[in-house]
């Protein structure tokens, strides 16, 4: 729960709507100690945009050590330090939600919008405590939610925003009804994308998008300290396209509710806790039929279905130590169908299972305990999760049984996870920080099941391996931070080494998908090293202006080669100069060459670029209501560049104008 | 008196339970009400009777171009007493007015769970203007002999269950028949081919000494499927095997045959398998 990173990007926290925003406020109203800040690790948030309007992703991308995958302009997938999908933990407030669609284009993160995000939380695996499991590293989205007030309030927003490159709407509204009892608070989004143009003026085809998303959040006060909410969140994204990909999406559903009870009675040792009941469902359809010179159409329909129990205990308090327990119950299924339909009007249509109606267990439990002694801080975190899993379909069973494999027994993994934090104060100004972790992970659905799941990026089918062994982790981080009045400085050094480290390797198998080079299957290959560092430097040169900058670099490599989709050394500078009404935010955005590739597995050498984003906004008020007008320009000189980590080499977005305005109470 | 009643009416109770649990079975469940039939999957050819014996022939589906399952019940006549002693030998016979042939055939021997003789018969051509096919049962009831004939319509398959072709090496006729899989599913199925040779019009025997090589493709997508397992010679010209169909929909199976000094019988031959 570190880095807790607010969105301070928005006016809707920052500037307009803050006092009001977060639900805890109220809660706080009763010496409650909801936001348990462990400690300040590092400032993940060293770099904040005042850019208004951005894309999650976009804003996601900001924190230190964050990059995207992206495969268009839609729902990119969050990278953190070289790893992403089964590595890293994507939760949407505490509750966990597995993609339903195999070639991962709906990430956790595509049912969250900006408008909606109170905070995002990232934590690496050595910083991780024990309400999630994610093996290197864990987010979690906080959506807005209602807030208790003394003083029954109506409030309401309205924003919408223009895009030039892609002629797109965005527009938003949210309400929210505040009583001493009860409040609630429904948000909701759509937006209209056409394809985007490259910095050569070019159209990337089949790169529109359209979705909305709504959410709804109340709150109920059961007693003086005990408060019941539910969390409700739709989201409907439509013809989404995708340029990397030989497929489209047609429809990306996503249903997600939760319930929980918050009491700040104690229990035992602890003053407060928390109960969540949740479900999810959601369903993904890659669709085909809008390409040409499809050599066969299919239907790729996928369903995932999780339920989950969630308990967490805080503030078992002593001297100046605190520990927190946590423990969960989750269950998860999954499946991915492909049908082909030749065209020659003769042959039946070919079916198979692609993820074959997998069901996932897990059982967690973990204990996180913070011991400050004054100069020396210690955070110990311990948690252990079993989780079984099995192919629940005749014909999924068999297709793996046709493989060769012995489908009779589940498969099930016991997975400790253990992090040591030491954090001391050298003197006011200066901070050193160790800390180590060790951990495993089961592999995922995909890796275990998956059947024949192309990969567009290095062009092969990959095949789920049954047999894989559960993945480890030993990963250290040392960190340093200087802060002193104006200036703040931070460094991080991590090296992370993987054992039975999952990964695909080829085989002589025929690919199942035309024009695929060939497949391969996922195999544990043994080690695997990640390393890097990241740098952050923030300077308030005079009240009005600010200046910040961040520097992050990784490599990624297995003893014989580099390993696939590692983004280059990255900078970042911006400046930020608040006058009156008005708001400033020049920052200029720096990648190296990636030479450090594996041609292998998709890669291709990544030139450098460099790029001049501008924002600029006015606030101001319309009888009593705030208003701002924000314009900015990404990609100014229209500068043509790909990104490492865009599948398939496809170019990135030309020069974008984004003009909004936003009026609320 | 009373508690024959009781009786009556818990056996009532209990019948009716049954009968319930009976209906709410499914398919899998309703093979089993029927083993006290284990030919109720079969399709009755014919019936022939003589002064000694009175026989049914069975094929597990209507008669078609390739290997057909062979059933044969011998009852004494007029009665539901099967004879299980006798010898029973087959003779297909194919009449075509110019010339006559025979087909490659295994003879039935008596087989407890299906509680008839089951053998089999390999038809190499579909009745029609061509000819008419016979099958005629020979019984040997310790001495006491009987042939009863069965005219059977033979029909061809949309998807060839047969092949024939001239051996690559001495240009002698071969025959493969697809006897498995019947109804093909995704993932691992049984793979078996029945390979003959045709000696004279009169006598198919079995070809025991081939190495078979298979290949499954799925020619609209260009791409085959792994983990199969060639088929090996287990007797009487069966060979045995596994084909891994990842998918539903059109397989064509590849196969080579080559003779036990490795030399090339076969080169490219292929059975049509469709599913869904």
């Amino acid at each position: 729960m570190k880095a807790v990173f607010p969105i301070l990007l928005y006016f809707w926290t920052t500037g307009l709507f803050a006092q009001e925003d977060t639900t805890f406020v109220d809660m706080r109203h009763n010496n409650l100690d909801e936001v348990l800040i462990i400690d300040t690790w590092e400032s993940k948030d060293a770099l904040k945009s005042k850019v208004e309007f951005q894309p999650l992703e976009v804003q996601l991308k900001q924190i230190q050590g964050v990059s995207l995958v992206s495969r268009g302009s839609f729902a990119q997938e969050l990278v953190f330090r070289g790893q992403r999908d089964g590595r890293i933990q994507v939760r949407v407030n505490g509750m966990r939600i597995y993609n339903a669609c195999t070639d991962r284009m709906d990430p956790s993160t595509s049912y969250v919008v900006s408008n909606n995000l109170q905070s995002a939380e990232l934590s690496s695996s050595c910083e991780s405590a024990c309400a999630a499991n994610g093996l290197a590293g864990n987010f979690n989205l906080k959506t807005k939610e209602a807030c208790l007030s003394k003083t029954d309030s109506f409030k309401f927003g309205l924003a919408q925003q223009y895009l030039s490159n892609t002629h797109g709407l965005n527009s938003s509204f949210y309400l929210e009804n505040s009583s001493e009892k009860f409040a609630w608070r429904l948000n909701g989004t759509w937006f209209k994308n056409k394809n985007y143009r490259d910095g050569k003026g070019r159209e990337i085809l089949y790169s529109q998008n359209q979705k909305q998303n709504w959410s709804l959040n109340t709150i109920y006060r059961l007693g003086p300290k005990r408060f019941i909410s539910l969390d409700l969140i739709y989201d409907l994204a439509t013809d989404v396209g995708y340029p990397s990909l030989p497929m489209d999406v047609s429809i990306a559903r996503g249903l997600i509710g939760g319930i929980s009870y918050r009491s700040y009675h104690a229990l035992g040792p602890f003053k407060d806790y928390e109960l969540k009941l949740y479900h999810n469902d959601i369903y993904h359809e890659m669709d085909d039929s809008q390409r040409e010179n499809v050599f066969m159409h299919m239907d790729m329909p996928g369903w995932s279905r999780t339920s989950g129990l969630s308990f967490n205990a805080f503030n078992w308090e002593f001297s100046r130590h605190k520990i927190e327990w946590a423990a969960e119950y989750f269950s998860n299924y999954r499946r991915a169908e492909m049908t082909m339909f030749p065209d020659n009007g003769l042959e039946p249509p070919m079916f198979m299972l692609t993820w074959p109606d997998a069901r996932l267990h897990g059982l967690g439990t973990g204990v996180s305990g913070h011991f400050n002694f004054g100069l020396h801080q210690l955070m110990l975190n311990i948690r252990f999760d079993y989780e079984s899993s099995s192919i629940t379909d005749k014909i999924g069973r068999d297709q793996w049984i046709g493989m060769g494999f012995n489908m009779t027994d589940a498969r099930t993994y016991h997975l400790p996870q253990v992090s040591l934090n030491y954090s001391r104060f050298l003197n006011d100004q200066h901070q050193l920080k160790l800390a180590l972790s060790y951990g495993k992970r089961a592999p995922t659905s995909s890796e275990l099941y998956g059947f024949y799941l192309f990969n567009a990026h290095d062009g092969y089918d990959y095949l789920g391996n049954a047999n894989l062994k559960a993945e480890g982790l030993i990963s250290s981080e040392m960190g340093y931070v200087y802060s002193h009045q104006k200036m703040n400085l931070t460094s991080t050094v991590f090296i992370q080494q993987f054992s039975d480290y999952i990964f695909g390797l080829n085989t002589n198998f025929d690919a199942m998908t035309f024009g695929a080079n060939g497949v391969r299957a996922y195999e544990n290959v043994g080690a695997a090293t990640f390393c890097g560092f990241e740098l952050g430097a923030s300077y308030q040169i005079h009240n009005a202006w600010k200046a910040q900058s961040t520097v992050e670099y990784i490599r990624g490599f297995r003893p014989q080669s580099d390993l696939p989709l590692i983004p280059p050394l990255q900078i970042d500078f911006s400046l930020n100069y608040s006058y009156g009404h008005w708001n400033f935010a020049p920052q200029l955005r720096y990648a190296a060459e990636q030479n450090h590739f594996n041609s292998d597995y998709g890669d291709r050498y990544t030139p450098s670029y460099f790029l001049i984003d501008l924002a600029a906004n006015y606030r101001f008020k319309i009888n009593k209501a705030n208003t701002l007008v924000s314009l900015a320009i990404n990609n100014l000189a229209d500068s043509y560049y790909r990104d490492h980590l865009s599948w398939a080499g496809i170019p990135s977005m030309g020069r974008n104008i984004s003009l909004g305005i936003k009026y609320g109470l | 008196m009373f508690f024959n009643k009781i009786n009556l009416r818990v056996a009532m109770a209990a019948g009716l339970l049954l009968l319930m649990s009976a209906c709410s079975k499914d398919e899998d469940d309703d093979k089993q009400v029927n083993s006290n039939n284990p030919l109720s999957e079969y399709v009755l050819l014919g019936e022939e009777s003589t002064a000694n014996a009175s026989v049914r022939l069975y094929a597990s589906e209507d008669a078609f171009v390739g290997y057909n399952e062979i059933a044969v019940q011998v009852f004494q006549p007029g009665t539901d007493n099967q004879l299980r002693a006798v010898s029973i030998q087959l003779l297909p016979m194919m009449d075509m007015g110019m010339m006559k042939h025979s087909a490659p055939f295994e003879n039935p021997t008596y087989n407890e769970s299906l509680s008839a003789f089951s053998g089999s018969c390999t038809f190499i051509m579909p009745s029609g203007q061509m000819g008419s096919w016979t099958l005629a049962v020979l019984l040997d009831n310790e001495g006491v002999r009987d042939t009863l004939t069965f005219p059977i319509i033979v029909v061809p398959k949309a998807e060839a269950r047969l092949i024939s072709f001239e051996s690559e090496l001495d240009s002698s006729k071969i025959f493969v028949a697809l006897r498995a899989p019947m109804g093909p599913e995704i993932g691992a199925n049984s793979f078996e081919l029945m390979i003959y040779e045709r000696e004279t019009m009169m006598a198919f025997p079995p070809v025991e000494n081939l190495s078979v090589e298979i290949t499954p493709e799925m020619p609209t997508m260009g791409h085959g499927s792994p983990n199969n397992v060639n088929p090996i010679h287990m007797e009487n010209g069966h060979y045995v095997g596994e084909v891994n169909f990842t998918m539903s929909g059109y397989w064509k199976v590849h196969f080579m045959l080559k003779d036990s000094s490795g030399q090339m019988v076969k080169s490219d031959g292929y059975f049509d398998i469709t599913f869904q």
